[in-house]
């Protein structure tokens, strides 16, 4: 049965291709021929504009990327996470509950890491973000000590923690998550035991081009406001 | 006694000599360093479009660091490992071939460019490769920052 759509498979793989080439491009930076960091800023709009392409989709995409859809109130996830804990949780076809906290968590430390990087300044003064002298002058390191820490202590952690939990559902509960953010699809519900959130997800009216459009807009905002508040997008 | 004594005091002045050096030499390529900070804020003032681009004082920033990398190269002697609240990390002294060699390309790239330099379009040509020296050293061997 459906699960995701095409836009939201794109996105979540097309994410894990940047996250990774962000950090190689900023470890290897030198050794790439890349001190201006270059790649690392393009990379980082381009998280930027797909995070908040994710933040649109939440409202107009399709069923199961809805937030409404997945998003529950806190004990509703606790609730969740004890009765999975004691191995009788229901099985959900989209986001589980708890699964729908990791989900904001990722695109708050995936906005909060790309924000810190527009303001961040090399500590070698080599290169800056586009935003950099938004920043006073003596609170440039502290500000971009930042950007690095929420990467190995937040982003890290927590993307460690998303793919141990995906890998566990998907070979030990038997639920596949991974194969279905891949096809898109996930078997049918069996039984009386069912989906607790829906059978089949709906896709929005033409998917592909409103996720077009809207990832069109979403560049513009995300490029604008950096140029609205002064940065030079390259230099 | 006397000899014993006279043992002792000559032992103790001579490892005070021994660790006065150390950190001498410490504070000495920590100046260096600071030297390099004081350039970094010239140049990346004319890249960021901060200060007018100046000529001279741009060949001026490429000659501290060309002067500079070659002072360091006999600033890491193997007594200069700790103290002196040094940054620098003890596989430096592992690897010091390598470390020699990133000191040396940065010397070599930084007075070529002190040659490059002609004008605000060339120093930020050459902006970009002098300093990607100073990320490919500290990657490996300095202290991260906290």
């Amino acid at each position: 049965m459906r699960a995701w759509d095409l836009p939201t498979r794109v996105f979540h793989w097309t994410l894990v291709l940047l996250v990774l080439s962000a950090y190689l491009s900023f470890r290897f930076s030198e050794r790439l021929g890349d001190p201006t960091l270059f790649w690392h800023r393009l990379n980082g709009y381009a998280i930027l504009i797909l995070v908040v392409w994710r933040l649109g989709w939440g409202f107009w995409g399709s069923s199961t990327s809805r937030f409404s859809g997945f998003i529950k109130w806190p004990h509703r996830a606790a609730g969740y996470g004890l009765r999975l804990a004691q191995g009788r949780a229901p099985h959900y076809l989209g986001h589980n509950p708890l699964g729908a906290y990791m989900i904001l968590a990722l695109l708050a430390v995936l906005s909060a890491q790309g924000m810190l990087g527009l303001l961040a300044e090399e500590h070698n003064q080599t290169t800056w973000g586009p935003l950099y002298f938004l920043i006073p002058e003596e609170r440039r390191a502290a500000v971009t000590g930042w950007h690095g820490r929420l990467f190995y202590y937040g982003l890290l952690v927590l993307v460690g923690l998303h793919i141990l939990v995906n890998v566990l559902y998907t070979f030990i509960r038997k639920d596949p998550l991974i194969p279905a953010m891949i096809t898109g699809r996930k078997p049918a519900a069996n039984g009386a035991e069912g989906y607790a959130d829906a059978d089949e997800a709906t896709l929005r009216p033409r998917p592909l081009m409103a996720a077009l459009l809207w990832l069109a807009a979403s560049a513009a905002i995300v490029l604008g406001l950096i140029k609205a508040f002064g940065g030079k997008l390259i230099y | 006694m006397i000899r014993t004594i006279s043992l002792v005091a000559l032992l103790a002045v001579g490892a005070t000599a021994a660790s006065a050096q150390n950190l001498d030499v410490i504070k000495q390529r920590k100046e260096v360093f600071k030297t390099f900070g004081g350039a970094a804020k010239t140049g990346s003032g004319f890249v960021k479009g901060e200060a007018k681009f100046d000529l001279a004082a741009a060949k001026a920033a490429f000659t501290t660091y060309a002067d500079g990398a070659a002072k360091l190269k006999t600033l890491f002697p193997d007594d200069s490992k700790v103290g002196g609240e040094t940054k620098t990390l003890p596989i430096a002294w592992e690897k010091k071939g390598d470390f020699m060699n990133l000191l040396a390309k940065f010397e070599g790239e930084s007075k070529a460019a002190v040659v490059a330099v002609t004008d605000e379009a060339s120093f930020k040509d050459q902006w970009g490769k002098v300093m990607g020296n100073c990320g490919a050293c500290h990657k490996v061997y300095r202290e991260p920052q906290k």
